[in-house]
């Protein structure tokens, strides 16, 4: 039998397991299980996901880009309430970075699951390693404008 | 040549313009050396492969036959494709083919085919090919009887078993795919057919239209997919006598409709899936002599689809038959059979008197909080439905079947 000796430790303890439960998690996408939000394809393809996260900690998965641009023009959730733009890394499949300081190529070799066709990249070197002829480099402003196009 | 002996010559007679055609036969049976073979052949050869061959990639640049004999192997060695085709009419057959490489930019292939017209891939089986079959801007073809093997370890690093992009009046028939990415994928496909083929296991979707019109598919089983089966965003597509079969999880469907428009389902059997049929932005649907049973949810329909309608489908043992999200739902619902009907028929014309409301008020209240499930088949949620069913207040009053029938329609 065991006997539970200090109060105070539990206290700290379930304080501890609460506060955990508070923090703003690292957005995960479940490949395979969980689906698009926008356009509800399952989401397969690591070099193409994207998460949305809102202010209150709500997450959004995309399949592709595309996706997560056009879910927020039409208001489904408003620019406002976006705390984090998630992208995929192309080069290194399934690592998130920061959607709005990644590097873009676009064009038809980069055939994403709804056409956006763009690959994002976290760091410029791989971005330049990619580059090829009939790509074009774009910055987060101008892939969004093009994806609304 | 000790290599490659020329065993044959045929001649053939092509009527229609009358002209004379000779054709070679060649044997080829070594590691190396196909690809300059070839080089030497002459439009309409064929050339007879046998054992196991390890030249990288085989170029096919003109109208030939490459027929696998015994235990015909192209290991492409992981390089490249295994085999690009790049001209018409070339007939590859009986081969078993692995050693396509798996690459994030490239879109590597058991076989591809590539810009041209009535390539014939047939009896083939792949072994862990990234895509298996890949035919982009390729009419007229066939694909028929191969046999693709995924990964059963790593489905998730496959990409699509038989893969079309761009491509017209393409044939695909009696295939087996399982453990890649989408059994078979068609975007950008049009005047297609997709016949008794058998997809099960795979990653996502067991059959996948994307962007694809006038297309049918016919006679087909899909078993155990990640997602089921999707056909979105496209324009007359026929679905006639398939099974969709034991499609589960939270974001699988038997069949999934996306933006559809002009559908006809037409008997079809929808057995053991989390949802039957889910129709989100679906315009002029007919679904007739459907066998929806067993599934968790037979069909969801989204108030975003118009003008569907529903009859003589047979809906049975299915937790909830139908439920919706909205109040205004333009679908008719005609002459169905359903198994929770408690309904009569006193003037005897097989067809229930009172109309049947499938949409019970639980189906609604677990749309809109799915954790309200655990209380399904418990006491108060089934006096709950019979209550709305005597007394509709809170179930869209269009959503009814005026006129049930008393037995299934199909024995």
């Amino acid at each position: 039998m065991m006997r539970i000796t200090s109060l105070p430790s539990i206290g700290f303890l379930s304080l501890a397991i609460s506060l955990a439960a508070c923090a703003q998690s690292e957005p995960r996408i479940d490949y395979g299980k969980v689906e698009c939000a926008h356009c509800r394809m399952n989401v397969v393809d690591p070099h193409f996901a994207a998460v949305l996260v809102t202010l209150k900690g709500r997450h959004y998965v995309f399949d592709d880009l595309a996706c997560m641009v056009q879910y927020v023009a039409d208001g489904t959730v408003a620019e406002d309430q976006v705390a984090d733009w998630y992208i995929c890394d192309h080069a290194n499949p399934g690592r998130l970075c920061d959607a709005t300081q990644a590097h873009y190529l676009s064009g038809a070799a980069f055939r994403s699951p709804m056409r956006g066709d763009m690959g994002a990249f976290c760091d410029p070197a791989d971005r330049d390693k990619a580059m090829a002829d009939g790509l074009r480099r774009l910055d987060w402003e101008a892939a969004r404008t093009e994806l609304l196009q | 040549m000790r290599r490659a002996r020329r065993i044959g010559t045929l001649t053939l007679l092509v009527f229609g313009p009358a002209f004379t055609v000779f054709a070679g036969i060649w044997r080829h049976a070594s590691p190396t050396g196909l690809n300059a073979l070839i080089q030497r052949a002459n439009t309409g050869d064929t050339i007879v492969v046998e054992g196991t061959v390890t030249e990288g990639t085989i170029w096919i640049d003109r109208t030939i036959t490459l027929l696998g004999g015994r235990a015909a192997v192209i290991d492409g060695g992981g390089e490249g494709d295994a085999v690009s085709i790049t001209a018409d009419d070339v007939v590859v057959r009986g081969f078993s083919i692995r050693g396509a490489r798996h690459s994030n930019l490239d879109d590597m292939a058991g076989i591809k085919v590539n810009d041209c017209r009535g390539a014939v891939i047939a009896s083939n089986t792949f072994e862990q090919c990234f895509f298996a079959i890949y035919l982009s801007g390729a009419d007229d073809a066939t694909v028929q009887s191969n046999t693709v093997h995924g990964s059963v370890a790593e489905p998730d690093r496959m990409a699509n078993g038989i893969h079309l992009w761009k491509c017209a009046r393409a044939r695909i028939a009696g295939n087996r795919v399982h453990h890649q990415r989408d059994g078979i994928y068609l975007e950008f496909v049009t005047d297609s057919r997709i016949l008794g083929n058998h997809t099960w296991s795979n990653e996502r979707y067991g059959l996948h239209f994307m962007f694809s019109h006038r297309d049918s598919y016919e006679g087909n089983r899909f078993e155990g997919n990640g997602a089921g089966v999707a056909v979105m965003f496209s324009k007359e597509i026929e679905m006639i006598r398939n099974e969709f079969r034991s499609n589960l999880g939270g974001s699988a469907y038997g069949l999934l409709l996306k933006e559809i428009n002009d559908a006809h389902i037409h008997g079809n059997m929808f057995d053991g899936n989390t949802v039957g049929m889910l129709l989100d932005g679906c315009n002029r649907a007919s679904i007739v002599d459907n066998d929806l049973r067993g599934n968790g949810w037979a069909v969801k329909l989204f108030a975003n689809s118009t003008a569907t309608v529903f009859e003589r489908n047979t809906f049975s043992g299915n937790t909830f038959d139908m439920t919706t999200n909205g109040d205004l739902v333009l679908t008719t619902l005609r002459g169905n059979y359903w198994d929770r009907y408690r309904g009569y028929d006193l003037d005897r014309d097989g067809r229930g008197d009172v109309p049947y409301r499938p949409l019970s008020i639980f189906a609604l209240v677990a749309e809109r909080m799915p954790y309200a499930m655990v209380l399904a088949r418990s006491l108060m949620v089934n006096l709950l439905d019979q209550g709305e069913r005597i007394v509709p207040t809170f179930t869209p009053a269009a959503l009814l079947d005026g006129s049930p029938l008393m037995k299934p329609p199909h024995g």
